[in-house]
């Protein structure tokens, strides 16, 4: 005897009711053997079809009992939505694309949120990192490096920290052949550090206590990426001398792939501290630790205000005021700031999603409705509300299915994307001036697929269950006596318009959204437009090296830097500052003749610059003049203020020859020799900033600390203006640079268009995002109200061809149809607009000098929703107005 | 003929199946009497699921034959038509040939114009 297909055997076995089973088996057994002596693998085949079409099909039990058992019911489910769907596929694929393009873009936001917010550092228990800073509270100060001497004492008296370990900041370069050196960046860190943060090498040894002490041999440990780029990933550079800067030092390790702690960086140094030779209150550190498992960071915090207290009661001149400020360190390096910017964008995506749902409900709701005689005829022949619904509920999630593979592929493309563009242009300001973190990482990963599982069920079921209530309800209701012509239940009805004004709501709310974006967006490029200046090359180096001893000998690296550049074959110009325009600089206190009290008004910005400084931005002075040669040490003490500053705090047209005085009593009164229009705004918030300039050359050894701010002439931003020939600038002022000490890093060579795209991109970036969601969620509602309308209006069909036969104009006709739109628009809009507002405040702070209120932007985007509304229902009014008595009473 | 006693064309064709095979009306072989009367290869599914509906209608009447020799002593169900069905058999006949009477076309006609 020939025996049929093993494991289509046993899939019957399991699957069919007990009642049929035996005698379905025989059966079946009987055929496939005729079927087997003409050809074996054809019976295989018909036995296959036979099991499928038996496990697919609603059996019965003998006794004639329905069965009802959730997989038949599935399957059965199953089969009726991929049937439906494959007689008008237009809509199921109109589904499909919307909620596609919802999910691909809330999968996309989320997987940026938790590759860069939720993730967190990749150590064992990372939690329990805690970075440490200083406080001045009194003076206004929150965040101060935390110095050497402080450091020792608190690593002493602390008790709620397995250990605490501290960095510092350290470039360098690798020489490389015939070449510039390379830039890197790296810390000076404590030998603990790597321990601490439960971290081993991949090749090599960590450091240990004998390679703090000061005199010890110089090691370095290198990260994976240098170790690969710039020694070949040979196991063997471990043990070998290599050059960092101008020492050579001996590499004792390398790190394993992905590790960058603190932020990103190239290579680790022991830090050195020889308190004997550091004067108390001198010296930046930053310094972690991590929880011991049975201490909280509140009880962290109490130990820590009272060794501070001790310190201020100890040495009063350093530390009085002076407290500890903790915060895990994984909040400290993501910041508030892009935390509740990744949150709102994931906000913004959901948004559209739940649009988009409303878009399929509606969709769902209007094609039900045409099938409206299948579902009643199904009742009729017994079938439950329930059982209408879940089928409907089916369908929803078979489209959300689908919609799901597409969103995968739509939120792989947004990842992508975001990883080219959105790290690097800057669109989110890291509290540390970086632009990314080494432990981040964007990806299609499994908690994003079962993000997008999970919101796909829900997106299946937000469109699914208005259609199978509403539907299911008209159904049962039975109303198979209107006479084959399917009237709209009620439910349906309230459903559909619910769903719409919805839309419209939504919609206008992301347009506020977006026009207030757009609006920030004009802002900028007019900000933009204060400086004029093409071919202008930016070069940042860092002057942190030993021959670097104080900011005068970093002033004659620049000056030393200008004269071998201007004048020249490749640069006309050479200027430098402490900071660039659009970027924040440090503040100060200061005091006017008017205002003698610093208390009194808000501090201001400062910036240090060269003679050159306006004249390479192509800026020229408002009133009066701006530095000159002239302005020397030894002459008159002068400053040049900002437009801002001027018309604040300086007598109106008498701001020339002003006095105004920085920070402490101790300083010179400096005398108003020009005003210039604002060059500068702080990232984030759009109030005009009042700012001072002084001249570099002006500076004296000593008063660093309020002419240059806390880090003084370190990292001098050094403008080159060329001839016309980028290329030969950025080797000219390369050359130079290696000219004259080829130790020194240039840590960034960028033309100032890139620099101001730069520190513009996050407004530009986050336009064109939320200008995305607003378009997409305008052509979505117009969609939905002209699907709802048209439908109504075909519905209707018959009782407005009587009308018509009865004497209604055409304006009667088509006032009715655009009347129903109107109320739905109206009630949108009023939502919407209220919905707006609450989402503009909570995005002041991308915004750039734009008034969240502003009227100008709600009343234009009430008008364009009343627009849109208007032009979705033209089209179906005019099909009202078109139908003849004849025609209605035909399809009657 | 009230409405719940009408056949559709698959029941019709299986009543006139398992009246043609008394006594040996076994789901195998009523798939084997469609198959080479019409050609259709049906699944034995629709014909269960279909018997079933004739048998809550009251057409066929059911027995399980544990004895049959040809197959190995396994369990098999008999279906055989019922009074009803054979009258609703015979006034569907009926009705199609009062239909077919009113049509005067020789059979080659039908083929479409030889």
């Amino acid at each position: 005897m020939t025996r049929p297909p093993g494991s289509a055997r046993r899939l019957l076995e399991r699957r069919l009711p007990d009642s049929v089973r035996p005698f379905f088996l025989a059966d079946l057994d009987e055929r496939y053997e005729a079927y087997a002596r003409r050809s074996r693998w054809q019976a295989d085949l018909w036995y296959w079809r036979q099991a499928v079409a038996a496990v697919w099909s609603p059996l019965p039990g003998a006794a004639g009992v329905e069965t009802t058992g959730l997989f038949y019911d599935l399957v059965g489910d199953l089969r009726g939505a991929v049937r439906t769907m494959s007689r008008r596929p237009a809509p199921a694929l109109a589904s499909i694309v919307t909620l596609g393009l919802g999910l691909g873009v809330s999968a996309a936001a989320f997987s940026i949120l938790y590759g860069t917010v939720l993730r967190g550092l990749p150590f064992e228990e990372a939690d329990r990192l805690v970075h440490f800073e200083r406080a001045d509270l009194p003076a206004g100060q929150s965040s101060l490096a935390v110095t050497p001497h402080d450091y020792h004492a608190w690593l002493e008296a602390q008790t709620s920290f397995e250990d605490l370990g501290a960095y510092v900041e350290a470039a360098t370069t690798l020489p490389s052949d015939g070449a510039p050196p390379v830039p890197l960046s790296g810390v000076r860190i404590s030998a603990n550090a790597f321990s601490l943060l439960r971290v081993q090498p991949l090749h090599g040894r960590s450091f240990t206590p004998a390679d703090e002490e000061v005199g010890a041999p110089d090691v370095v440990v290198l990260s994976h990426d240098v170790w690969t780029a710039r020694f070949g990933a040979d196991p063997a550079v471990v043990g070998r001398a290599v050059r960092l800067g101008e020492a050579p030092v001996t590499v004792i390790g390398v790190m394993p792939p992905r590790f960058g702690f603190p932020i990103a960086e190239d290579f680790w140094i022991p830090l050195r501290i020889d308190l004997a030779t550091i004067v108390r209150g001198q010296g930046r550190l930053d310094v972690f630790g991590r929880l011991r498992p049975e201490s909280s960071l509140t009880e962290a915090r109490a130990e820590f205000d009272g060794i501070t207290n001790r310190l201020s009661a100890a040495y009063p001149e350093t530390n009085a005021d002076i407290t500890a400020s903790l915060r895990s360190f994984h909040d400290e390096y993501v910041g508030e700031e892009f935390t509740r910017t990744a949150y709102r964008m994931l906000f913004g995506a959901l948004l559209l999603l739940v649009l988009c749902c409303a878009n399929v409900a509606n969709l769902l709701l209007v094609s039900g409705s045409r099938r409206r005689g299948d579902l009643v005829l199904r009742v009729s022949l017994g079938a439950t509300r329930q059982r209408i619904a879940r089928q409907l509920l089916t369908e929803a999630s078979l489209l959300a299915a689908g919609g799901a593979l597409l969103g995968t592929l739509l939120a792989w493309y947004g990842v992508t994307w975001f990883d080219r563009v959105g790290a690097q242009a800057g669109v989110f300001a890291l509290p540390h001036g970086s632009d990314s973190l080494f432990w981040w990482d964007i990806g299609l990963d499994l908690p994003t697929v079962a993000f997008l599982v999970g919101v796909a069920a829900l997106a299946a079921l937000m469109s699914g269950l208005v259609p199978a209530v509403g539907l299911s309800d008209a159904a049962a209701g039975g109303r198979l006596r209107s006479r084959g012509r399917i009237g709209r239940g009620p439910g349906s009805s309230f459903a559909s318009e619910v769903l719409v004004v919805t839309q419209l709501a939504l919609t206008t709310g992301l347009l506020v959204a977006a026009g207030l974006v757009v609006r920030s967006s004009m802002n900028i490029e007019s900000a933009g437009r204060v400086i004029e200046a093409d071919d202008v090359l930016v070069a940042n180096v860092a002057l942190t090296g030993g021959g670097f001893s104080d900011d005068a000998a970093r002033r004659v690296f620049t000056e030393e830097l200008g004269r071998m550049l201007s004048g020249g074959a490749a640069a006309q110009r050479v200027a430098v500052g402490t900071t660039l325009p659009l970027t924040l600089p440090h503040s100060v206190g200061f005091a006017t003749p008017d205002a003698p009290d610093p208390e009194a008004h808000p501090e201001t910005g400062v910036v240090s610059v060269s003679t050159d400084y306006f004249a390479v931005f192509g800026v020229a002075a408002d009133e009066g003049r701006t530095f000159e040669a002239g302005d020397r040490v030894g002459g008159e003490l002068v400053a040049v203020v900002n437009r801002t500053f001027a018309d604040r705090y300086l007598p109106l047209g008498g701001a020339v020859g002003s006095q105004i005085r920085l920070d402490a009593d101790a300083e010179p009164w400096l005398t108003v020799v020009g005003v210039v229009p604002d060059l500068w705004r702080r990232h984030l918030e759009p109030e005009r900033e009042a700012g001072v300039y002084l001249p570099l050359a002006q500076l004296s050894v000593g008063d660093g600390a309020v002419r240059l701010g806390r880090l003084g002439l370190r990292y001098p931003e050094i403008v080159v203006e060329g001839r016309g020939d980028p290329a030969a600038t950025v080797a000219a002022a390369r050359d130079a640079v290696f000219g004259i000490d080829p130790t020194v890093p240039i840590r960034s060579l960028r033309s100032l268009d890139e620099v101001v795209a730069q520190r513009t991109g996050r407004y530009r970036v986050w336009g064109r995002f939320y200008l995305a969601l607003a378009v997409a969620g305008t052509l979505l509602a117009m969609l939905g109200v002209y699907s709802v309308l048209s439908f109504r209006v075909a519905e209707r069909t018959a009782e407005i061809g009587v009308r018509r036969a009865l004497g209604a104009t055409t304006a009667v006709v088509q006032r009715g149809v655009m009347g129903t739109a109107g109320r739905q628009v109206v009630l949108g809009a009023v939502l919407g607009l209220a919905l707006g507002g609450a989402l503009a405040g909570g995005m002041a702070r991308i915004l750039f000098g734009v008034d969240t209120h502003d009227p100008v932007i709600f009343t234009s985007v009430a008008g364009v929703v009343a627009l849109v509304g208007l032009t979705a229902s033209w089209l179906p009014a005019r099909r009202a107005a078109g139908i003849h008595p004849v025609e209605a009473i035909r399809q009657r | 003929m009230g409405k719940g006693e009408h056949l559709g064309e698959f029941e019709t064709i299986l009543l006139l199946a398992v009246a043609g095979l008394p006594g040996e009306a076994s789901g195998a072989a009523i798939h084997e009497q469609i198959l080479e009367s019409t050609g259709r290869d049906v699944s034995l599914a629709s014909v269960y699921v279909t018997l079933s509906r004739l048998e809550k209608k009251g057409f066929v009447d059911t027995e399980v034959d544990t004895e049959h020799a040809d197959r190995g002593g396994r369990l098999r169900k008999l279906f055989s038509p019922t009074e009803a069905a054979v009258r609703a058999l015979l006034e569907t006949r009926r009705a199609h040939d009062r239909l077919w009477n009113r049509i005067d076309f020789a059979p080659s006609d039908a083929k479409g114009g030889a």
